[in-house]
C-alpha cells in the first residue's frame, strides 16, 4: 500500500460497506414481506427443483438482510464481503444461464422478480453492470476490510482489523 | 476508539508506512511465559533488553488473539447467515395453506359433480358448429398460459365471431394444490356465467406460488362474482373432483405440460405464432372440402 492509499483505505472502506450494507438490505427488504413472490422469481430461472427453488427464494432475503446488518454494524467484514462476492457471483451466473437460454424474466434482484408479460424488455445487461460493479466493491471490501465506525474495532479483548495496530508506531513516535 | 485514533492521525502529516510490528519481532504465535528468551544481539541495557522482549511478547499475544477472534468472528457470522436462511424457510414454510390437495390426485369419486351444462372437462367458448376445435389444457398458474391467453385474444376473437372456430377450455392442474384450487374456482364462474371474465382475471393476478381461497374468492368479487353460492363453491373446492378427472384424462390423452393445445384432434405448438399457424391452417383445409 502506498502512503496515500493506506491513509484514505479505511475511509473509502467504510463507504464501501455501508454501500453494501445498504444495497444487501434494499434487495432483502423489498423481497421479505412477500415471500412467495420471491420464490416465483427463483422458479422464473427454472434452474432448480421446485423444493430447492422453494428454498432458496424463501431464504435468500433473509440472508440478503443478515448480511447487510452485518456490514451495517461491521462484525466480520471480510467474512461478509467475501459472502457478497459468493453471492454476486452465483447471482450474475443465473442471470447469464437465464440470458443464455432466452428466458425473458426479470431478475428479481430487488424487486419481485419472475417471467416478464409480453411487450417486457429483459434487462440483463444493466443487471451485469449493477452486479459486477457491487461485487467489485465488495472484493475491495474482501482485500481491505478495515473500515471506521465498526465493530470490528471494539472488542474486549482485542483489536481485529488493526487500526490500532497501525497506529502505535505513529503515536510513539 | 479506534476510530478516535484514526481520525487523530488523518490530521497530522503524512506518515511513512505504517509497520505492523517492529522489525525484529519474532513469529507470531510464540506467546509462551516466561520473559527469558535469549537477548537479540544488541547493546542494550538489561532494563531496555527486557522492555523489548516484553512489548515484543505483547504485541504476539495481541496478533494471536486478534487472529482468534477473527476467525471466530467469521465463524460466528457464517453461522448467523446461515440461521437467517433456515429462519427464512420456516417463516415460508409457516405461511403456506395447510391443506392443499394433491394435483396429481385421483378423484374420489368417480361420478363427480361437472359446472355448467354439457361441459365436460371443458368449457366451450363460440358457435357449437363452428368446424375448428380448438382445445386449450392449461394451469391457471402457468404464466406461459396467461401469456398465451393474452397474445391469442384477439385472433380468438376474430375466428370465434367469423364461426370459424369453437374454442374448449379445459383446465387442469399440473402444478401444484393451488391449480386444483383455481380450476375448481373457474368451474364455479362457469356456473354463475363469468368464465371468461374470471378466467383472464386469474390470468392477470397469477402467482407462481399460488392463490388460495380467499385470494380466489376476493378476484371473483372483482369481476362482479359476490353471490353466496360462488364464495361456497369456492371455499369448499367443490369441483376438486372434476379437476382431478379432467388432468388424468388430459394424462392419459399425453399432455405432458401446459398449455397444450389441440386444434381438431391435431396437438399443435403453443407458441402463438405457431398456433395460429395451425389453426389457420385448419381452417384452410374444412373449407376446401
Amino acid at each position: 500500500m502506498t502512503s496515500s492509499l493506506s491513509r484514505w483505505q479505511p475511509g473509502i472502506s467504510t463507504l464501501l460497506r455501508l454501500v453494501l450494507a445498504g444495497v444487501w438490505l434494499y434487495a432483502g427488504g423489498s423481497k421479505v414481506l412477500d415471500l412467495d413472490a420471491s420464490v416465483d422469481s427463483v422458479f422464473a430461472y427454472e434452474l432448480l427443483p421446485d423444493g430447492l427453488a422453494r428454498f432458496v427464494g424463501a431464504a435468500l432475503p433473509f440472508i440478503e438482510i443478515a448480511l447487510g446488518v452485518l456490514l451495517l454494524i461491521g462484525f466480520a467484514t471480510r467474512a461478509a464481503a467475501i459472502a457478497s462476492v459468493v453471492l454476486m457471483a452465483i447471482f450474475v451466473a443465473g442471470i447469464a444461464s437465464a440470458a443464455a437460454r432466452g428466458l425473458t424474466i426479470d431478475c428479481g434482484c430487488f424487486s419481485e422478480g419472475g417471467a416478464l408479460r409480453p411487450g417486457e424488455e429483459t434487462s440483463y445487461t444493466k443487471d451485469f453492470v449493477r452486479d459486477g460493479l457491487i461485487a467489485v466493491a465488495a472484493t475491495l471490501l474482501a482485500v481491505w476490510p478495515r473500515s471506521l465506525f465498526a465493530l470490528d474495532n471494539r472488542t474486549s479483548d482485542a483489536a481485529t482489523y488493526s487500526v490500532d495496530d497501525d497506529l502505535v508506531d505513529d503515536e510513539d513516535e | 476508539m479506534a476510530s478516535k485514533k484514526s481520525a487523530k492521525r488523518r490530521k497530522s502529516e503524512p506518515k511513512k508506512k505504517p509497520a505492523a510490528q517492529s522489525p525484529e519481532s519474532p513469529p507470531a504465535a510464540t506467546a509462551s511465559p516466561a520473559p527469558s528468551k535469549p537477548a537479540k544481539p544488541k547493546k542494550q541495557t538489561p532494563k531496555e533488553r527486557a522492555r523489548a522482549v516484553a512489548a515484543e511478547k505483547v504485541a504476539a499475544q495481541r496478533k494471536a488473539e486478534k487472529r482468534r477472534t477473527l476467525l471466530h468472528r467469521s465463524m460466528v457470522s457464517v453461522a448467523i447467515l446461515l440461521a437467517a436462511a433456515l429462519l427464512g424457510y420456516i417463516v415460508y414454510q409457516t405461511q403456506q395453506a395447510k391443506d392443499l390437495p394433491n394435483p396429481g390426485g385421483k378423484p374420489t369419486n368417480s361420478s363427480y359433480a361437472i359446472p355448467g351444462v354439457g361441459n365436460k372437462n371443458g368449457y366451450v367458448v363460440g358457435d357449437a358448429s363452428a368446424p375448428v376445435a380448438v382445445e386449450i389444457y392449461y394451469d391457471t398458474m402457468c404464466p406461459h398460459c396467461a401469456d398465451f391467453d393474452e397474445e391469442m385474444q384477439s385472433f380468438f376473437d376474430e375466428k370465434v365471431a367469423a364461426k370459424q372456430i369453437r374454442l374448449i377450455y379445459r383446465p387442469i392442474s399440473f402444478l401444484s394444490g393451488y391449480s386444483v384450487w383455481g380450476a375448481s374456482a373457474v368451474g364455479c364462474a362457469i356456473d354463475e356465467n363469468k368464465f371468461v371474465d374470471y378466467n383472464t382475471k386469474l390470468f392477470e393476478e397469477q402467482s407462481r406460488n399460488g392463490l388460495d381461497k380467499d385470494e380466489l374468492e376476493k378476484l371473483g368479487a372483482d369481476v362482479g362474482l359476490t353471490s353466496d353460492s360462488f364464495k361456497t363453491c369456492v371455499q369448499d373446492v367443490r369441483y376438486q373432483n372434476w379437476v382431478l378427472g379432467s388432468t388424468q384424462e388430459a394424462r392419459d390423452r399425453g399432455v405432458k405440460g401446459t398449455p397444450t393445445i389441440y386444434v381438431n384432434g391435431v396437438d399443435v405448438s403453443p407458441d402463438p405464432k405457431e398456433t395460429k399457424a395451425g389453426i389457420d391452417a385448419a381452417i384452410e383445409v374444412v373449407s376446401g372440402q
